[in-house]
């Protein structure tokens, strides 16, 4: 296996003591930056998930009517019955709807019942009725027009459009999207700097032998192409280091939280961000070719002032 | 006759050395070489001949006057280029200059490596050239392992392995005794049969009035050019 990295021959890049360590401290940075860009991959998911739910979704809330007494009820609920059947009818004639769900009083209450508790009370606590919609298309449906409609029926009826709380998820999620391109941004610049720092020292290192080489004919090219050889070997094993860290903290996280709702979690997001995995294995190659670059213009460049 | 031979390739016009703090190594050295000719740069030690092997193989830049390699001034040859120039030229160095990690096989093998030449070619060649210099028994020795005769000889098979078309030799016999140090001058007449113009250092001038090759002497900074018997020009 180490022979099989150890694809520089004539500078003894890998029995350098001073280098002994850089292959795992890549390794670490290149599993940071792999878990930097799952962490994105899997926002990423989760804001694709939330902006389905909620762009494609509104909410009629019809607000309860207050009993006087027992006459009031029965009159209040004919009322309740014809006002419903009408915004059914009027739903129904509504282009660009998928989907109508009357929500049951009991879910309604379940909603309520972190805050309120279970008692006796909430059978008789006045809540209002939710119906919720599915649109086909937002382009295809109208909801200034549905909105109006409603305010004739009932001016107290509110429509409720989910997009302004996804707006604010949104914007808040991309401070956060931010945060993780610029660490694995900052990741991939210590990565270079590692890398850059790690080839100056092997140059000095091997002074005499990189000078022998080039006394017989060795071009500037072909010793920066050892050093680069070397950056692609630390790279790739940079990467496996950080892929298999990167399975025994998802393994890990797992087994902290639940196995089946993690699984299931990431079943939910999945369909959301089936390109974005493709980052995860990019991430790690853009680094590697980054790493030869640095490699290859850092020889260059200290070779240019020394020799 | 030899491809190229009759043509200047060496030519040294007015050209001195001076080292940082002023000291002139050599001033108003003129003399001009051409391919497939033999030559012996001697000299006291001191004298400056590893400095002038070192102006030929561009390592060094001359302080004054023109030199001129393979039809090219060398203050015209740009840092990338000069590997080309030292692709058409080999040295041997007066401490040999091998790579220690690498065995005897694999450092004479290196100069055809670095031009492109495959692992395998390259190997099969650099063995025959270990068995023409006596080192057939020595391919896996490491530097280390060897005399320093037979450092000299792996040094000499690296120089020769790529048939360069000037090859400079600092000291070549300096390390090796007087039966080694002819066997090694022949290796140099050998090469110098294939067309390959040679210049050898030594401070030996005895060794080289046993050839019959033009001398040149470097002395109290300047160079005079000893003609072999018989002989109009160098």
């Amino acid at each position: 296996m180490r022979k099989a990295f150890d694809m520089s021959s004539e500078i003894p890049l890998t029995k350098d003591p001073s280098t002994r360590y850089v292959p795992w401290v890549i390794g670490l940075l290149m599993y940071l930056a792999i878990l930097a860009t799952f962490s994105y991959c899997i926002l990423q998911g989760m804001i694709g998930f939330w902006a389905l739910g909620s762009t494609q979704s509104y909410t009629i809330e019809i607000p309860a009517q207050i009993k006087v007494d027992a006459s009031d009820s029965l009159e209040m609920e004919r009322r309740e019955s014809h006002e419903m059947e009408y915004i059914a009818a009027v739903l129904a004639k509504t282009p660009g709807i998928k989907s109508v769900e009357v929500l049951p009083r009991e879910e309604s209450l379940a909603l309520l019942e972190p805050w309120l508790g279970s008692g006796t009370f909430l059978k008789d606590l006045p809540i209002p009725k939710l119906i919720d919609i599915k649109v086909v298309s937002n382009l295809k449906f109208n909801m200034a027009q549905l909105s109006a409609t409603l305010e004739r029926i009932n001016p107290h009826i509110r429509l409720i459009d989910h997009r302004a709380w996804h707006q604010s998820v949104a914007s808040s999620s991309t401070i956060l999207e931010t945060t993780l391109l610029f660490i694995i941004g900052f990741i991939v610049i210590s990565i270079l700097g590692t890398i850059a720092f790690t080839t100056q020292t092997s140059l000095l290192m091997h002074r005499s032998i990189i000078e022998i080489l080039s006394l017989i004919g060795a071009s500037d090219n072909y010793i920066a192409q050892q050093f680069q050889r070397y950056a692609l070997s630390m790279g790739i094993r940079g990467s496996i280091i950080g892929f298999i860290l990167l399975v025994l903290t998802v393994i890990s996280w797992l087994w902290f939280f639940d196995w089946d709702k993690g699984a299931s979690f990431f079943n939910i997001i999945s369909p959301q961000i089936s390109w974005l995995w493709l980052l995860i294995g990019i991430v790690p190659f853009i680094i590697i070719l980054l790493m030869m670059f640095s490699a290859h213009k850092t020889t260059k460049s200290t070779l240019e002032k020394a020799f | 006759m030899q491809k190229g031979a009759g043509q200047k390739l060496i030519r040294f016009d007015n050209v001195g050395l001076r080292f940082p703090g002023g000291i002139d190594v050599f001033k108003n050295i003129n003399f001009s070489l051409l391919q497939g000719t033999f030559h012996f740069l001697t000299g006291p030690s001191g004298a400056g001949k590893s400095c002038m092997l070192r102006l030929i193989h561009l390592s060094e830049r001359q302080s004054q006057g023109t030199i001129s390699l393979f039809d090219r001034d060398s203050t015209t040859i740009k840092r990338w280029e000069v590997p080309i120039f030292r692709t058409k030229m080999s040295v041997v160095f007066q401490d040999f200059r091998l790579i220690p990690h690498l065995s005897a096989l694999d450092n004479v093998a290196l100069p055809l490596q670095i031009r492109g030449v495959s692992t395998h070619t390259s190997r099969k060649q650099a063995s025959e050239l270990l068995d023409w210099v006596g080192l057939s028994d020595h391919l896996d020795l490491f530097p280390k392992a060897l005399s320093g005769g037979q450092m000299q000889r792996v040094a000499i098979a690296r120089a020769v392995i790529t048939r360069p078309q000037l090859l400079l030799a600092d000291e070549p016999t300096g390390n090796v005794d007087d039966q080694n140090a002819l066997k090694i001058m022949y290796l140099f007449e050998e090469l110098n049969k294939t067309g390959t113009t040679v210049i050898i250092a030594t401070h030996n001038r005895s060794l080289a009035k046993e050839f019959p090759y033009s001398e040149l002497y470097l002395h109290d900074k300047t160079l005079t050019v000893n003609l072999p018997k018989g002989a109009k020009s160098i």
